[in-house]
């Protein structure tokens, strides 16, 4: 591939990222309520879990992965409903160009607002869950980073089908939740170890998990977009 | 009456069904008969000449969805989707039946019905997954976009399926070693091998069933199609 | 060691886990079959009507 259609690829990728990110700006409703809710589940998990304040710090990995992952399926629903509203989908694949680049435009818009949320999650819930910010916060950084990315890259390209489909509120959680076993499992525990001290020195196993996770479906849903974007 | 494009071949199909029932019926009565009871699992061995097989024959049955969901992918062609789709609900039946021999092979064992191990769960995981494809189809009516799509879920799924297993590996694991021919006692090698045929046999049929129904179904489709389209 | 009878009890027991997984093996695919060749003879029946309405395709 020569260099100057790489710049384009890359323009499209930003102008479709840009675009999902300012419709997101401006309807500031839609993304506050998906912030809302993730702190709702925390306060559920909360009152689940507690309220002993060891076995709440003990839980509290978890509770934050999932307070995210609920909240998150929300997000990859919304994704693509402006263009299903306003019927721009087809448009959008008109114009030339790989298709790949509108999955990554999208998931890179995903990336941030999931992002936004988790970090807003994981504030509340240090507070809420009573969780001592471990020595090793930069690696436990990183596995929130990877752990996102897995998350959203699948929920990105199953929240196309799904969206388009009958069904679309039971159709996703019960494609994306089984899928991302390997991720929630992986991240779960990293988060825990981490906070915990990684006295068995086990965060390394799962954030190479992690990696190769993000690495196989980050490629495996690129190549598989074009197949299903399209009809 | 059954059209000459499906009825070909269809006498050899029957013959081939009733005799998937017989050797079943052989293998699993041969095979009760011919083991000793086990010295630590007493009569219990007995469950994994059905348990095993419908394990082995659910990873087959997946298997044949992950290369037919690729030809969709690689070539589109509607024949490859309807056989992968076969493939994936036959897989499922047995895939249930095994987490369901297992549960009833666990309980008297280890005294448990369930137990987080990695085999189990990434059984129960990949039963989810299949699950999912066959609700995706459900809720698609235009059979070209269902066909692309359950192709994409179907080998995303089976790509997911050693990661599962090495994740849920990582987070605990009590089993005993995996039964295959070569790890158990010679004496039971016979009754899972012949078992594993039978069940392969009863496989292929109910998959073959299963295609064949899709095809019709479709092939009606397309003629009420033309008919609305321009017919008389 | 474990007695006579308790041997038999747990000999009981585990035959009973026997019978129960071939009972659900054969239920089990026995109903899933009884659902493909319903399913099967449904689609055939479909596909006749289909093609006595449709022009020149009449077998």
């Amino acid at each position: 591939m020569t260099h100057s259609s790489w710049r384009d690829d890359w323009r499209r990728v930003r102008a479709i990222a840009w675009k999902d990110l300012t419709t997101e700006r401006r309807s500031k409703a839609g993304f506050n309520s998906v912030v809302a809710l993730g702190v709702t589940i925390l306060v559920l998990f909360g009152f689940a879990l507690g309220p002993d304040a060891a076995a709440l710090r003990q839980a509290a990995a978890g509770a934050l992965w999932l307070a995210v992952l609920f909240a998150g399926v929300l997000a990859f629903n919304r994704s693509y409903q402006v263009e299903l509203e306003t019927g721009a989908l087809d448009p959008l694949l008109l114009y030339p160009g790989a298709r790949w680049t509108i999955f990554t435009g999208k998931l890179l818009a995903n990336l941030v607002l999931v992002g936004l949320l988790l970090v807003i999650v994981v504030v509340v819930g240090i507070v809420l869950f009573q969780v001592a910010i471990p020595s090793a916060w930069p690696t436990l950084l990183g596995v929130l980073a990877l752990g996102t990315i897995g998350l959203v890259a699948l929920g990105t390209f199953y929240g196309a089908m799904a969206s388009r489909s009958r069904a679309r509120e039971v159709l996703l959680p019960l494609l994306l939740f089984p899928m991302l076993v390997p991720v929630l499992l992986a991240a779960m525990q990293a988060s825990r170890a981490l906070l915990g001290g990684d006295v068995m020195q086990e965060a390394g196993a799962w954030i190479r998990l992690l990696l190769a996770y993000d690495v196989i479906f980050l490629s495996a849903t690129h190549l598989a977009f074009a197949s299903i974007i399209e009809g | 009456m059954v059209p000459s494009a499906f009825s070909k071949g269809s006498r050899r199909w029957a013959i081939f069904g009733v005799f998937s029932l017989t050797f079943l019926i052989f293998a699993q009565v041969s095979a009760v008969l011919v083991s000793p009871p086990d010295r630590d699992m007493g009569h219990l061995q007995k469950i994994m000449y059905v348990h095993v097989p419908a394990a082995w024959t659910t990873f087959l049955a997946f298997f044949v969805v992950l290369v037919f969901s690729l030809l969709v992918l690689w070539k589109g062609d509607e024949t490859h989707d309807l056989l992968a789709a076969s493939a994936a609900e036959v897989g499922a039946v047995f895939n249930g039946l095994t987490l369901a021999l297992g549960m009833l092979w666990g309980r008297p064992t280890w005294g448990v019905w369930w137990t987080w191990d990695a085999r189990l769960t990434s059984t129960l995981v990949l039963f989810l997954i299949f699950v999912g494809y066959l609700s995706l189809r459900a809720f698609i009516d235009e059979p070209d976009r269902r066909a692309r799509w359950s192709a994409a879920v179907g080998v995303l799924g089976a790509i997911n399926v050693p990661i599962v297993y090495m994740s849920v590996k990582w987070w605990r694991t009590l089993h005993q070693m995996q039964s295959s021919p070569s790890t158990v006692d010679p004496a039971y090698v016979y009754g899972l091998r012949v078992n594993a045929f039978a069940f392969l046999f009863v496989l292929i049929y109910l998959v073959h069933l299963r295609y064949e129904a899709a095809r019709l179904t479709r092939a009606a489709e397309t003629l009420d199609d033309a008919v609305a389209l321009g017919g008389r | 060691m474990p007695s006579p009878s308790e041997d038999a009890d747990m000999d009981r027991t585990s035959l009973n886990f026997v019978i129960a997984a071939y009972t659900v093996t054969w239920v089990v695919l026995g109903a899933y079959a009884l659902h493909a060749f319903t399913a099967r003879r449904r689609a055939g029946a479909q596909y006749d009507q289909a093609a006595r309405h449709s022009p020149g395709r009449t077998a």
